[in-house]
């Protein structure tokens, strides 16, 4: 349970952290009668009506009214439940970290980061397509689906996703001539809360995947022990809004999955399920 | 409690459910030591009948449609490529004139294992057994009992039928331990480089181990994978540290592996090895340069001790074995160079090599052996260059039962390492070719 405590006092160091950063610019929406007065009258006859529309306090725009949090949503927050506006896309670039224990492969003690790239683009309706690759090189995983996002209650928002697409592992040096593809499909659920400037949201995802395909020079199979149910994720998420409307994230959270999808390269063949922390953190534009 | 509170909580609940376990199994044993305790032990040469291809007629569920059976001083395993399991029995002639054989079966990398307890068919052959006769197996022999799970007393039917005896192996087809009987996420009771996991690994199928070896402070060779004693390998309140920042006395008081084995020295492992297993060789795996010089000496001690007891008026008490010193890099290429010459300084014999990358220098540098790693691929055609001048090929490490057929059918290697030898041991009774000359023994 080691991890745990850890990752626990992340999540709070994160929250904590994430409170900390001075509220950036964007006052608090128009039900600050200071933000309204604010706004200066239009008075000749030459306005247009969608101006007339955009700062009139009698006729709020379509921003009035909201949070910061919603306002940036209609962009697209990567974990956060958003309910984007038709056409707006919202791209991330980050890193994962995974501190597997070295028990899952004997022997193992290399630890290498991934890269990744979240793209999300708005349908209407709460509709959104998500696109998502992470890639250490000799791993990676290339995801596209849906997702549908709404908000039941005050600043507690949800979101449903289903994405599939392929996990691909490939090395052709220092003595390895070997390739692994299998599709695979992953279904998510988040929970969202405003925390002032700040999303905080709990995502939880199952992985599923087969039939997996490896092949190792001229021969070619499968992996003993291959389950279409290869693990599931918890993961916390912190993003914290700019000015610009861009948004810091990081998130800590446990995968607990099967030996092969966390190091396939070793062909470790346990059926067991594994419990490992796993670290992000990123820039949404 | 506050709403950050209250966030908090959720997502330390949420963590923490995803936390799972992988337990461990406890090996089953009958109580009281069950019908063996009774009986008499049948002897070495009669475990022979025992020996062959059986049609599982009844257990399939457990066992597959069929199982191959092996034997070894005081054993009789059952071995199949389902879920990579096995049975480890004994066998006795009771005082009713049956004989009985019975013991555990296991899924090493799955928590399910129980007991087993067959009795030998037809009464005939257990009447010979039990005379002290040796009996050659016919079709007509079988096997038949029950099995169970855990430590239930078995009740499920278990019934295996004799068709054919075993291809040739025993000096042929190196079914090779990965440093012991399972790896070291399965669940089979032994730690990967002790002695007692190379016993098991005999006992599940394999005829070689190849072990990894690293040198203590004070220059003793001793058996250990990884350069630093991490939890994932070892216990004890003062176990840390590197192996080589500890003396072999502080090495030995300080650890045991995980299931509380002993760390032996190379010397312990040969000793065992030659004198309490029919296993018929080693793969001496370097892991530091510095390892060389003293593992080739211990082979030399123990290539002479060979001699002696093999030049001896009684041929019963001979013994074929050989352990070759594995170059698995460059730096321990250089360092098997040093040795040599300081060997040949002192007029004491180069004890065998194995070489594990480039297959062109294994003839550079005279090595009996080739070891390539499987994730190259199969290579027929360097395995049989090599096969034509006289150099086995040993594949490591493939636990993979596709890749296993794949090579044996491809490649048809003298022998494979392998974590499941359970698995391999029935594939290449069933699909494999027997090399077409011996293997590392001869």
């Amino acid at each position: 349970m080691i991890p745990f405590r850890g990752a626990c006092a992340a999540v709070a160091a994160g929250v904590l952290l994430a409170r900390a950063v001075p509220a950036q610019a964007e006052p608090s929406a128009s039900l600050d009668p200071s933000t309204s007065l604010a706004v200066p009258v239009a008075t000749t006859a030459t306005r247009s009506p969608a101006t007339d529309q955009a700062v009139s306090p009698i006729n709020p725009g379509p921003d009035q009214g909201l949070s910061k949090i919603q306002k940036v949503a209609k962009k697209g927050f990567t974990f956060f439940p958003s309910i984007q506006d038709p056409g707006k896309f919202r791209l991330a670039v980050g890193a994962y970290y995974d501190a597997i224990d070295p028990a899952v492969v004997y022997g193992f003690n290399v630890r290498v980061p991934q890269v990744s790239l979240d793209a999300r683009f708005g349908l209407g309706d709460g509709w959104s397509l998500k696109g998502h690759l992470n890639s250490m090189l000799i791993t990676s995983e290339f995801l596209l689906g849906a997702s549908y996002a709404w908000h039941p209650a005050g600043k507690w928002s949800l979101e449903g996703t289903l994405t599939a697409g392929l996990y691909v592992g490939k090395l052709g040096q220092v003595g390895f001539d070997v390739l692994l593809l299998s599709p695979e499909y992953r279904p998510e659920l988040a929970l969202g809360y405003e925390l002032g400037n700040v999303a905080l949201t709990l995502r939880g995802s199952v992985m599923l995947m087969g039939p997996e395909n490896l092949n190792v020079g001229d021969t070619s199979g499968g992996l003993d022990n291959s389950n279409a149910f290869v693990g599931h994720s918890e993961m916390f998420f912190v993003e914290n809004t700019t000015a610009s409307n861009g948004v810091w994230y990081f998130g800590l959270g446990a995968m607990t999955t099967r030996a092969y999808y966390a190091m396939w390269l070793l062909f470790p063949d346990s059926p067991s399920l594994f419990t490992y922390p796993r670290v992000v953190a990123g820039y949404e534009f | 409690m506050s709403f950050k509170h209250y966030v908090l909580s959720c997502a330390v609940a949420w963590l923490a459910f995803g936390c799972e376990s992988s337990g461990d199994v406890t090996i089953p044993q009958f109580p009281d030591g069950g019908l063996l305790r009774q009986g008499t032990a049948l002897t070495r040469g009669q475990l022979y009948l025992f020996e062959g291809m059986y049609d599982v007629a009844q257990g399939s569920e457990i066992f597959g449609d069929g199982l191959a059976v092996r034997t070894s001083k005081g054993t009789v395993s059952l071995l199949t490529d389902k879920n990579n399991g096995f049975s480890v029995l004994g066998s006795a002639c009771l005082d009713d004139g049956r004989v009985v054989v019975e013991g555990y079966w296991q899924y090493p990398t799955e928590l399910e294992a129980g007991l087993v307890r067959l009795f030998v068919d037809p009464p005939e052959v257990a009447a010979a057994l039990c005379a002290g006769e040796a009996p050659k197996p016919d079709t007509a022999f079988s096997l038949h009992g029950a099995w169970g799970n855990d430590s239930d007393f078995p009740t499920h039917p278990l019934s295996l039928n004799w068709t054919r005896e075993l291809k040739d192996w025993r000096g042929f087809f190196g079914n090779t331990a990965h440093h012991g009987a399972c790896e070291g996420t399965d669940h089979c009771g032994a730690s990967p480089n002790s002695l007692e996991s190379i016993r098991l690994a005999e006992r599940v199928g394999s005829n070689l181990a190849e072990v990894d070896i690293r040198l203590t402070r004070d220059g003793v060779p001793v058996m250990f994978h990884d350069p630093g004693l991490s939890r994932s390998l070892v216990r004890g309140m003062f176990c840390n540290g590197n192996v080589a920042d500890l003396s072999v006395a502080e090495l030995l008081g300080s650890c045991e592996y995980t299931y509380g084995e002993k760390i032996p020295t190379l010397e312990q492992m040969l000793d065992m090895l030659v004198n309490e297993t029919e296993m018929e060789g080693a793969y001496l795996d370097m892991k530091v340069p510095g390892a060389v010089l003293p593992s080739a000496r211990l082979v030399n001690k123990l290539n002479e001790e060979l001699a002696i007891r093999n030049s001896n008026d009684d041929p019963s008490d001979d013994r074929k074995f050989k352990a070759a010193i594995a170059i698995t890099t460059d730096e321990v290429r250089t360092a098997w160079h040093d040795a040599k010459a300081q060997l040949q300084k002192e007029g004491a014999p180069v004890p065998p090599c194995l070489f594990e990358y480039d297959p062109n220098l294994v003839l550079t540098e005279g090595c009996i052996a080739w070891g390539p790693t499987w994730t190259a691929g199969a290579q027929p055609d360097n395995v049989q260059m090599l096969r034509d001048h006289g150099v086995i090929t040993i594949f490591w490490t493939i636990n993979q039962s596709d890749f296993m057929k794949e090579f044996l059918e491809q490649a048809k290697p003298n022998g494979i390492i392998t974590g499941r030898a359970s698995t391999l041991f029935y594939l290449y009774q069933t699909i494999g070719t027997v090399p077409p000359a011996p293997g590392m023994t001869e």
